[in-house]
């Protein structure tokens, strides 16, 4: 995709009602965003049904702002109120909170919406450049190279994202099993069906992920309370030129590293921004001027570009490749598929315009949102404060429309219930969801290459070099995987 | 009765401790069962071989990491479980029924009812019931949210059961 597609797609996305349809998708992920408990997977789960109706590069559009607005929205709450939204946005609030407490939280939510601009921008320029000639590389791929790319995608997503490797294998393999339910493609044969005539059908994702992080956060959020958010004041948004210096540094890094280890299936942003946080934090205890917990500045900046740049690099694998890095991309890819849009290289060949117009608005939305969040601040806190008493029927009704919207089917609503109350059971207990989500999606992909692989000839995996490689990955992945995890266990047993 | 409160406490807290792994091994028996099933009782000529070995194979990797990873022992001191969190109180255990209630209710209304009926029953009961909200001011943010559901539902286009209000 040269520069040429891109500006048609900003010739695109500029049209007045594709500019308004980013606006109000920026301005809705944000006013979910900022709501205590509510992330991006969530908001995008919720507002899901809005976008059914739109044309592919509209929804798309809307979508990509929605999932952008939450973030920004999760550091606002995070900040102003010590809620974060979402694990990503933690470190916000153990940074943030202390300067909102010395009427400093305007230089706070100015450093988070620079350095989340500056990590989405460079971001966008990533996968612009590095997404076509992913894409053309995985148009060499047979089926025993996507069954090998499958493969240390789900290894890497059940190590990297759980605490123990086996776990996560078991929740990815449960998640493979429940995709397999239906008609075999090629017997027709009904499978895990035990005679229902809605089984048949299968299970249809959009459901399943939005009673898996939609029902499932509402359950939680009944289980345990919700906390009450005290006013604030939002005062400045001028940094002093040493906090310029110091959260610049730390952003540049958060944006290298974040978007780098982003392009590595189960590399989530949570785990990339405390990674850049602990990091940021060694480095100034290196240097002996910690100020971290009472209000660092590049525990704000560091991880705020990190979480950014590493959604943003989730697009890459799930535009080229058509393999999702997460829940959030799994959620955004089912989406695709609602729209038509078959996530792969050929996003990138006979999709380009969609492409094009995606990524133009992915800059935009970067725009909209710098110019629409710090204004607002007050208004976002305000928001934030709505009880959940009246959030909960409104977000409950969302999850119910947009279950039922997939497919129009009132059984999807029934599948969204039963995924919510396992959504909810698997937090309790533990048990990882994202490899989980992974085996959803990436099950059928996994079968169909392996079939066509078998059908080819089983030999066929010996003699491809890419599929070794991507099966000596995932034997690594799983390694890294087990060793980091022997670490932790170890560290706990000699802490105690 | 104050006795027998303890141990049943206990039984509970046994059998949640347990409960990920049976779960995880009912799914792995009916996969094995189901994979076994089409392997042996399908017509060969209907080629469901695959279907069959794919299933079996995923079910006994299932049956294997879960009775390896899922037992209480090891799980147990991973603060992955949530034993140790306190049990929540029966009010809001109430309120996660009432909840679930709600949504099933949801699906069983919307064909029937249509979008608005259901989405007016559902945030009524939610404000009533799990909110605790007095009459008055149920019934006007009910009447507030369902209002600004139907304009969004029907400003983006969104096809939704009509009901007995064809509307």
């Amino acid at each position: 995709m040269g520069l040429s597609e891109l500006l048609a797609g900003f010739a695109e996305v500029f049209q007045p009602q594709v500019l308004l349809l980013a606006f109000l998708g920026c301005l809705a992920g944000t006013m979910v965003g900022v709501l205590p408990g509510l992330g991006p997977v969530s908001a995008i789960a919720i507002l899901f049904p809005l976008t059914a109706y739109l044309g592919p590069a509209a929804a798309i559009v809307v979508l990509a702002a929605i999932y952008y607005g939450a973030m920004y929205g999760g550091s606002t709450s995070a900040i102003l109120l010590k809620i974060p939204g979402e694990v990503s946005s933690l470190p916000a609030a153990l940074e943030g909170y202390p300067m909102t407490r010395r009427g400093r939280a305007g230089t706070a939510l100015a450093i988070a919406a620079g350095a989340s601009f500056v990590a989405g921008i460079v971001g966008t320029i990533g996968v612009w450049l590095i997404g076509p000639h992913l894409a053309g590389f995985a148009l060499e791929f047979g089926p025993p190279e996507m069954l090998g790319l499958v493969l240390f995608s789900l290894t890497a997503i059940a190590g990297l994202s759980s605490g123990s490797v086996v776990r996560g294998i078991g929740m990815a393999v449960a998640g493979m099993l429940l995709a397999s339910v239906g008609l075999d493609l090629t017997s027709s044969q009904q499978r895990m069906t035990f005679g229902s005539l809605e089984l048949m059908q299968g299970l249809d994702i959009v459901p399943v992920m939005i009673g898996l992080f939609g029902v499932a956060e509402v359950l939680r959020t009944l289980e345990r309370g919700t906390p009450v958010a005290q006013a604030a004041k939002v005062g400045g948004f001028l940094p002093t030129r040493d906090e310029f210096r110091r959260s610049a540094g730390a952003a540049g890094r958060g944006t290298v590293t974040g978007f780098l280890l982003g392009l590595i299936p189960g590399m989530l942003p949570s785990t990339t921004t405390f990674l850049s946080y602990a990091s940021e934090r060694r480095r100034a205890e290196r240097k002996g001027n910690s100020r971290f917990g009472q209000g660092a500045v590049e525990g704000i900046g560091g991880p705020e570009a990190a979480n950014n740049a590493t959604a943003m690099s989730g697009f890459v694998p799930l535009f080229s490749l058509g393999i999702p890095t997460g829940p959030t991309m799994a959620l955004i890819m089912a989406a695709l598929m609602v729209y038509g849009v078959v996530p792969g290289p050929t996003m990138f060949t006979s999709d380009a315009d969609i492409t094009a117009a995606v990524i133009a608005s992915f800059f935009v939305a970067n725009v909209i949102l710098l110019v629409l969040n710090l204004p607002l601040a007050g208004v976002w806190a305000k928001i934030a404060r709505v009880p959940y008493g009246v959030l909960g029927p409104v977000i409950l009704v969302c999850c119910g429309v947009g279950a039922y919207t997939a497919r129009n089917s009132v059984f999807d609503i029934v599948v969204c219930l039963v995924a919510g109350v396992a959504g909810w059971a698997m937090g309790k207990r533990g048990l990882p969801v994202a490899p989980f989500v992974m085996g959803f999606i990436l099950g059928p992909m996994l079968e169909l290459s392996l079939r066509q692989t078998v059908a080819i000839s089983p030999m066929s995996l010996v003699e491809s070099p890419i599929f070794l490689c991507f099966a000596a990955a995932a034997l690594v992945s799983v390694w890294v995987a087990y060793r980091l995890h022997r670490k932790g266990v170890e560290k706990v047993d000699a802490n105690a | 009765m104050a006795t027998t409160t303890p141990r049943s406490s206990s039984r509970a807290r046994t059998l949640g401790a347990y409960a990920p792994m049976l779960v995880l091994l009912l799914l792995a028996g009916l996969s094995i069962e189901e994979g076994l099933r089409l392997l042996l009782t399908v017509d060969p000529a209907a080629q469901a071989g695959m279907a069959g070995w794919y299933v079996l194979v995923l079910g006994v990797v299932l049956a294997l990491t879960s009775a390896f990873a899922e037992r209480p022992s090891v799980t147990e001191g991973t603060g992955d479980s949530a034993d140790d969190e306190p049990a929540a109180s029966p009010s809001r255990r109430r309120d996660l029924l009432v909840c679930l209630a709600l949504v099933a209710a949801y699906a069983a209304l919307l064909g029937t009812l249509g979008y608005v009926l259901a989405g007016v029953a559902v945030v009524f009961v939610f404000l009533r019931v799990i909110s605790g909200y007095g009459w008055v001011r149920s019934t006007v943010y009910t009447i507030a949210i369902n209002a600004v559901f139907v304009a969004l539902f029907e400003l983006s286009g969104v096809v939704l059961p009509a009901g007995i209000l064809r509307f």
